[in-house]
Formats: C-alpha cells, sequence, structure tokens
C-alpha cells in the first residue's frame, strides 16, 4: 500500500480526518495542496486566534516566569498552540526556556508550524534539539517531520543530530525535502554516521536508500561493510526497487557492485535492464557496466541479450552510452 | 456530478465561502462531489473545534484557583 501524500496528511491532520477520505485531490499538485492546507488553517483558526489573542496579549503583558508557570499549568497545549503563535518571538523566545520540555512537546504537536514559523526560529538552536529529542522519544515522528520543516538551518542541524540512526529511518520519509535539510543530511557528523551503518541492518539501510537521493546515501554506505551493502542491494531488487538500485550501483565500489550483482538472480538483473532503459538512466547504466568484473559483465551480456526488443532498442539508439556499455550492448545484440 | 468545475459552479461557491476565499483554479476545478465533501469536511472540523475549545476552556477554568481566576478567565472569554 502506498503512503498518503504528506500533503493529504497535512490537510486531514487540521480537518481532524484520515488522508484517505480526502480522494478526490491526489491529482492535485503539491504546490496547490499546500496553498489549500494554509486556507483551511487560516478559516479553522480565525476564530480561535481572535480568543487566543487575549491569551497572548495576557502572555505579553505579565512577567516571563508567571506567564510560563500559568501557561504550563492551566493552558491546555492545543491553546498554547494558538496562543504561541500570536507571541512577539522575543517574548516565545524567553517563554520557552520556562516552561518544560513535555509542555513544550505537547505544544510543539499541537503548532501549526507554518504560522507559528517566527516563533519556531526565535527558539534557541540548542533548546529546539531538546524539544526534538523529547518528540524523538515519543516517537512523535509525523510531528517531528512538520517541525522539521518550520525551523533554520542550525537548529536543523540540533534536530536531526539527536536522531538516533532509528529515529532518521522514520522520520526522513516523512520529511518535505529542502535545501537546508540535503545541507543537513549531506553534513551529517561522521560518528552520527558510523552509528547509522553499525545499528541499521541491510533492509532498513535500504528503506534509507529509498527515501535519501543516492549522492546523499554515498556517504552512509561507504560506512558498511561490503556484504552488507551486497544486502542492501538485495533488499533493494527483492522489493522491485529496480531503479533504486541503479542509482544505488552509482555511489558504490566496484568491489560492493560486484558483490551486490553475485547475489543478484538473473531476473533481477533484466529488472535493472528494464529500469535503465524506461528512466534512460544511461549515465548510470555505464557506471553500472563499468564497475563489473567480466564476470558480472557476462550475466549481463546474457541478461541484455534476452532482453525485450524495445528496451534494447532504447539501449540501442546511438550515442548516448560511454564505450564499455555501448560494447557490451553491442556483444549482447549478437547473442539475439 | 463527476464534471469538472472549470467555469464556477454551486459547488465552487460553497468551497470558498467555506474557505473564505478562493482555492487554487486547479482545486476549483475538481468535480462537484469533490467540492461539496471538502466544504462539509471544513464545515465540520469547525464546529468540532469550535466544541473542544469551549469545552476545553471550561475545564481549565477549573483548574485555576480563585484568587487568578478573574484573570484567567477575561483572558480567554474576554
Amino acid at each position: 500500500m502506498t503512503a498518503p501524500r504528506p500533503e493529504l496528511v497535512a490537510i486531514g491532520r487540521v480537518l481532524g480526518i484520515e488522508a484517505d477520505e480526502l480522494h478526490g485531490l491526489d491529482g492535485v499538485s503539491d504546490d496547490d495542496l499546500s496553498v489549500l492546507h494554509g486556507q483551511i488553517a487560516n478559516r479553522l483558526s480565525a476564530d480561535k486566534r481572535r480568543r487566543f489573542a487575549r491569551v497572548a496579549a495576557l502572555a505579553q503583558s505579565i512577567p516571563g516566569p508567571i506567564a510560563g508557570r500559568l501557561a504550563e499549568k492551566f493552558l491546555p497545549p492545543a491553546g498554547g498552540a494558538l496562543a504561541a503563535e500570536l507571541l512577539e518571538p522575543a517574548k516565545a523566545r524567553d517563554l520557552v526556556g520556562r516552561v518544560s520540555l513535555a509542555y513544550l512537546g505537547d505544544l510543539a504537536i499541537a503548532l501549526d508550524p507554518v504560522r507559528a514559523q517566527d516563533v519556531v526560529r526565535a527558539i534557541p538552536a540548542a533548546r529546539v534539539g531538546e524539544v526534538a529529542q523529547e518528540l524523538f522519544s515519543r516517537k512523535e515522528y509525523a510531528a517531528m517531520a512538520r517541525f522539521v520543516g518550520a525551523v533554520e538551518v542550525d537548529a536543523l542541524f540540533a534536530t536531526l543530530g539527536v536522531a538516533t540512526p532509528h529515529d532518521l529511518l522514520a522520520v526522513v520519509p516523512l520529511l518535505t525535502w529542502n535545501d537546508n535539510l540535503d545541507r543537513v543530511i549531506a553534513e551529517l557528523p561522521e560518528d552520527q554516521i558510523q552509528q547509522i551503518a553499525a545499528e541499521l541492518d541491510a533492509g532498513e539501510l535500504a528503506e534509507l536508500a529509498l527515501a535519501l537521493d543516492p549522492h546523499r546515501f554515498g556517504p552512509i554506505v561507504s560506512a558498511v561493510p561490503v556484504g552488507t551493502v551486497a544486502d542492501i542491494a538485495s533488499a533493494l531488487l527483492e522489493s522491485g526497487e529496480y531503479a533504486a538500485m541503479v542509482g544505488f550501483a552509482g555511489i558504490i565500489t566496484h568491489e560492493m557492485l560486484c558483490a551486490a550483482v553475485d547475489q543478484a538472480s538473473d531476473d533481477h538483473l533484466a529488472g535493472v535492464v528494464s529500469a535503465v532503459a524506461s528512466g534512460e538512466m544511461w549515465v548510470e547504466f555505464d557506471h553500472l557496466v563499468e564497475g563489473l568484473d567480466d564476470r558480472g559483465r557476462g550475466r549481463l551480456r546474457t541478461v541484455l541479450g534476452a532482453a525485450p526488443s524495445d528496451a534494447f532498442a532504447r539501449l540501442q539508439a546511438g550515442g548516448r552510452l560511454g564505450a564499455e556499455a555501448t560494447e557490451l550492448v553491442m556483444a549482447a545484440a549478437a547473442l539475439r | 456530478m463527476t464534471d469538472t468545475n472549470a467555469d464556477g459552479s454551486v459547488a465552487s461557491r460553497t468551497l470558498a465561502e467555506a474557505l473564505g476565499e478562493d482555492p487554487p483554479a486547479s482545486v476549483g476545478a475538481l468535480p462537484d462531489e469533490v467540492l461539496t465533501r471538502l466544504a462539509g469536511q471544513i464545515e465540520d472540523a469547525s464546529r468540532r473545534q469550535a466544541a473542544a475549545m469551549e469545552a476545553g476552556v471550561k475545564s481549565a477554568l477549573k483548574g485555576v484557583p480563585l484568587p487568578l481566576r478573574g484573570v484567567v478567565r477575561k483572558a480567554l472569554l474576554g
């Protein structure tokens, strides 16, 4: 079963319904769904905002320590989140140091990250990291993913820096990708990479490979033993993720690639060839061929020789493959 | 009804009223059935939230010590 799109999940959350109750919106673009989400959130919170504006005004006018104690004791998190959206960022920065992490975690779950973005960004990165740890400890990954979308890059480093490998595995597929996130994943500290490589099994690493751009998964896979890399490849192939396997082949060493192909069946290799042809993954195919030893090339040649005509014709179409891949395709043509 | 709504139907206007503004064009062009259902889901959510908020305020006020209750009541209920 395919996971619902994050944009539909977000709309469902605002409406208090499941994403599958929004059937009919499936064909709308991500951007338009995000606009619709904002419109619905605005509509639903308009009257509540008027009421909680008074709470925010009260919080602004009384000393921080008293406001923090009153909020935590008497203001339910949903109301606190609405009031927080209306606070001056400087006041919010003061208050988040005066309430418990448990309450902040409840607020973070209830916050609309789009509306509260200015307030969230006023919170010191270290405190954001503590809230992230609280959410990870509760396994509130969907809330975590929403929260991550609202923070600046320094807080993003703090947030993902406290994630365990299994936290990352759970939250990364839920994240809406952006440049900041790409940077944080690209700059994961070496010790965290080693921890991911050590704690996740091959199946879990394959799931992470599917969630990350191949070049972002590269540093992680380089920390994984050759045998485990072959098992990751097997997991991708067994689940029919042939295009992902072609991308994955582009980031592993020749030794890893040969081990992976050794474990693959001919049917798996045929799936890879089909993905290359249908996805026009010529550069990746070049890398795949160049990385294989004679035995692997021999098997690939045989599979190419038996490939469906249309897929083979696409591979043969001139000028798109490098020299070694072209030579292999020509040798396969002689078998047909 | 499964026709799309490129010309703006009653259902399209109903959704715009529920939202308080026009939805993105690609949403407004969806079939009436989808727009009517979405408008209803928005109104249902609005009613549920109002009821939950009222209950939450009453519950919160019970927990506020008497000396502070007036201040908090004023903040929450005006």
